[in-house]
């Protein structure tokens, strides 16, 4: 039974890979083969973005999350929580708040002008927010979170006794972090940066509207502009390539946002306080990111929202939005959980499903847009198959379309925190369960359920905050007449006045930190 | 088991499936424009006739949507932008040609489908914003743009965006496949940075002094002006509307309106087009959005007069979506998105 619920599940997320693969098999016009130029060169700024935001997220991830765990310094504990916040800002509102607040106009640029005298932007040098540096910063500074989380947890956890034990053969401060803390920290690493990658991949909105040409962008162009969704759908087929390659370098791949090795401990490293200049120093370098990641962005938006107060609806269908918004998110993340528990523990049962696992990563990993094209028509199946069966249609124009194509996209998140916690749980209770007459049933609901608790609780809500801040399913499969805060937000800003969705954006900020913060606190 | 269902499950499928049965009059449109743009006169469109209208907007993708929901989908009309769209929605089948006395007298036949499958509601002009101080021209060519006096001087959006494939689609119809590509690797060579932005920032550019001219739809000014805080930027910029060389005229677009095939509610369809092409409706389009009407004896706002006369390429709109996928291969061949020197 447990088998064949699993079987049902990964069929019904397998679904939408037909659907794309269908599409990459039909007719194209185009070659995959021979990239054009544009294609090429687009290729090769993917390639910068990746690398700079791997650096970057990982190099900010690990040294905050090292001095917060075994430093004291002024303010450390806000800080723990203030450097997941930046999770909450999807990238596409980073990006357009950055460019507002840094571009010639912007109050950094004007009180610049006002300082020195310039008046034209010939006349001086500013670098530009709209460059791959500037991208590669501002994806850093959000996506950071994923590389933080998954280190802090390691050095609260696993991290105590060797840090301790080699506090006392003598090692401490920087050598302390580069032989102990550094390498002890690499699968944390990997993880979060791959899924810091995956983001960046699937970013639609924030790299066009910096003006670096990534491969998202040409996918766009093939089905836009030549009408060639087979051609769309082979580029996206190499986008994906990439991301497998990035999921079998990784080896901790499966193990999801926390590391495997981490093991329950309540008592994180004694902190070693730093001397009075050091610990400011501490407190400076950790509060940056958090500065630039949420705290100054979210004043701008603010100060935007109240500026554009009379132009702002703040009416019901900002609260209908609110609604829906947290409606989705919810009924997302029950679905991931479930079925990702339901795959975890089928898994773990019968071992049909190891290679399973890393596969529901793949939807994770498919552009937000491609994704939707590819199970459009699957949609269409399952009504027929229900109508077949004399039910209802409960699929095209409804919500369940919109929460059956976020689930299929986020259902890796489900599976790797699902498996992560069952895999907490020694084989041997397994087979104890079982000497005492244990069934398949029994094992799963009496002892694998009750461990995968926790994994369950920390992925619902890295789906929720996800699904909060998706984009392009909610915007194409809603029904008519829905429309969630982020889709709101996204009205404004391609109509040219983001500005107008500033109290959306606010709000989708808002909502995603709550959660980021029921985050940090499981640490 | 059965009392679970009904408890939880019965309710949760009625609130997922949300397909109950038109009750009122009413009409579903699918658009690709923005739904703050047309909130006023859908609103008009209902006080005045007590039809209802339900909205679904995104920025693209809806006619794929149409397409996967086949006979189950609830769209009875599509609104687009770009004729380029409208037609790739009728290649994908999803349309049917519709044809009532009132439209055909309304809207002009270079600006419908000879068989009716497809009706522009706006129009708007791909005009050049430039500096009120630092470009004198009255009068400009779109080859202008690659004249070696505006080297480093040019700023546009991404050449992908429609406005700039169909603008160089235009190009193509007009000067010949290899004179375009001549034209559009000196477009390139004149620009002040990487295309990027929205046609909005080529104002706001142009105040900023980091560029002097560029391409950008009409109606943006006509927002900018209205918007306290970017009014400086239309302040800085004056409108010039391009022509040919070879005596075409300035490149237009529209936005236009396709009948979805499976349509459900038909009369209320027809009645919602046809009163978008009411002089009435036409004038209120104009007013809120600043696009050219198309209808015969509206004028324009007084605003969008005021940038100047438009004489539209005579060019037939079908050319010009024809050749956009032209005009991307030709960005993607001389690497026009790249920027000024790699």
């Amino acid at each position: 039974m447990i088998l064949a619920a699993g079987l049902v599940l990964a069929a019904l997320v397998f679904a939408p890979g037909l659907g794309f693969l269908s599409r990459m098999l039909g007719p194209s016009t185009g070659n995959l083969f021979a990239l054009t130029p544009t294609q090429f060169a687009a290729l090769r700024e993917t390639m910068w973005l990746m690398a700079g935001v791997a650096a970057l997220t990982a190099s900010i991830g690990v040294s905050t999350a090292w001095l917060v765990s075994v430093h004291e310094f002024p303010l450390r504990r806000a800080i723990d929580i203030g450097l997941v916040l930046p999770l909450a800002f999807p990238t596409y509102l980073i990006a357009y708040v950055a460019v507002d607040l840094l571009d010639f106009f912007g109050p950094v640029q004007s009180a610049f002008r006002a300082i020195t005298g310039y008046r034209l932007a010939n006349e001086y040098y500013f670098p530009s927010i709209r460059s791959l540096p500037g991208a590669v910063i501002l994806l850093s500074l959000v996506l950071m979170p994923y590389v933080y989380v998954p280190c802090r947890i390691l050095f609260t956890r696993s991290g105590r006794n060797i840090v301790e034990a080699a506090r006392l053969l003598g090692a401490s401060g920087w050598r302390l972090f580069f032989r102990i803390g550094l390498p002890i920290a690499k699968p944390a690493i990997l993880t979060g940066v791959v899924l810091a990658l995956l983001e960046t991949l699937n970013d639609i909105g924030a790299v066009e509207y910096l003006g670096v040409s990534s491969l998202s962008a040409v996918i766009r162009d093939l089905w836009l502009n030549r009408f060639d969704l087979a051609g769309a759908a082979r580029l996206a087929g190499l986008l994906i390539a990439i991301v497998v390659l990035l999921l079998l370098i990784n080896p901790q791949s499966r193990s999801g946002i926390v590391p495997r090795q981490a093991e329950r401990s309540s008592s994180e490293p004694r902190r070693v306080p730093l001397s009075a200049g050091k610990a400011w120093a501490a407190t400076g370098f950790c509060l940056l990111p958090v500065a630039l990641g949420f705290v100054i962005p979210v004043l701008h938006l603010v100060s935007r929202a109240i500026r554009y107060l009379g132009a702002l609806s703040m009416d019901h269908e900002l609260l209908q939005a609110v609604f829906a918004t947290v409606f989705i998110a919810l009924a997302v993340s029950a679905v991931v959980m479930i079925c990702g528990a339901l795959i975890a523990i089928a898994q773990r049962v019968t071992g049909v499903f190891n290679r399973v696992g890393p596969l529901t990563m793949l939807g994770y990993a498919t552009p937000g847009t491609v994704l939707v094209l590819a199970i459009m028509p699957v949609l269409g199946t399952f009504d027929d198959a229900l109508v077949g069966m004399g039910l209802p249609a409960l699929f095209i124009g409804a919500h369940a379309a919109v929460i059956y194509a976020l689930s299929a996209r986020f259902l890796g998140i489900g599976t790797t925190q699902a498996g992560l916690a069952l895999a907490r749980l020694p084989a041997n209770v397994d087979a104890v369960a079982r000497i005492h007459g244990y069934g398949d049933i029994r094992l799963a609901t009496r002892i694998h359920w009750p461990a995968i608790q926790p994994g369950l609780k920390l992925g619902a809500i890295l789906v929720f905050i996800d699904t909060v801040k998706e984009l392009p399913a909610t915007l194409l499969l809603r029904p008519l007449n829905v429309e969630t805060l982020a889709t709101r937000a996204y009205a404004k800003a391609s109509a040219g006045m983001f500005e107008h969705g500033a109290l959306d954006s606010l709000l989708i900020v808002a909502i995603s930190a709550l959660a980021a913060i029921a985050l940090s606190r499981r640490n | 088991m059965p009392r679970l269902f009904s408890r939880l499950l019965a309710p949760a499928v009625l609130a997922l499936g949300a397909t109950l049965p038109a009750l009122a009059q009413e009409v579903n449109l699918y658009t690709h424009r923005e739904p703050g743009l047309i909130k006023p006169l859908l609103d008009r469109f209902t006080a005045e006739t007590g039809v209802k209208v339900n909205v679904v907007f995104a920025a693209n993708g809806l006619a794929e949507r149409i397409q996967s929901e086949g006979e189950r989908s609830a769209a009875d009309l599509l609104l687009s932008v770009d004729v380029a769209t409208l037609t790739h929605a009728v290649s994908l089948g999803i349309t049917q040609p519709v044809k009532t006395p009132a439209l055909e007298k309304a809207v002009p036949a270079n600006l419908r489908a000879a068989d009716g499958s497809w009706w522009a509601m706006s129009m708007r002009a791909r005009a050049f914003y430039v500096s009120k101080d630092r470009v004198k021209d009255a009068a400009l060519t779109y080859e202008d743009l690659a004249d070696p006096r505006f080297k480093g001087r040019v700023c546009l959006r991404d050449g992908l965006h429609a406005y700039n494939t169909s603008m160089i689609a235009a190009a193509i119809a007009n000067m010949g496949d290899v004179k375009a590509e001549e034209w559009l690797k000196g477009v390139r060579a004149n620009l002040s940075k990487k295309p990027s932005g929205g046609d909005r920032d080529v104002a706001k550019d142009i105040a900023s002094g980091s560029c002097d001219i560029g391409p950008s739809n009409t109606y943006y000014m006509g927002l900018m002006n209205r918007d306290p805080n970017q009014k400086a930027w239309a302040d800085a910029v004056r409108v010039v509307l391009p022509t040919f060389r070879n005596g075409g005229g300035t490149h237009v677009n529209i936005s236009g309106i396709v009948f979805a095939k499976h349509m459900k509610n038909r009369d209320q369809a027809i009645r919602l087009v046809e009163w978008l092409v009411s002089p009435a409706a036409q004038k209120l389009y104009a007013a809120q959005n600043f696009e050219y009407p198309v209808v015969g004896g509206v004028e324009p706002d007084a605003y969008t007069l005021s940038l100047g006369a438009l004489k539209p390429d005579s060019l037939s709109l079908e050319t010009v979506g024809a050749n956009r996928k032209k005009a991307s291969e030709l960005v993607d061949k001389v690497g026009f998105n790249l920027g000024p020197q790699s």
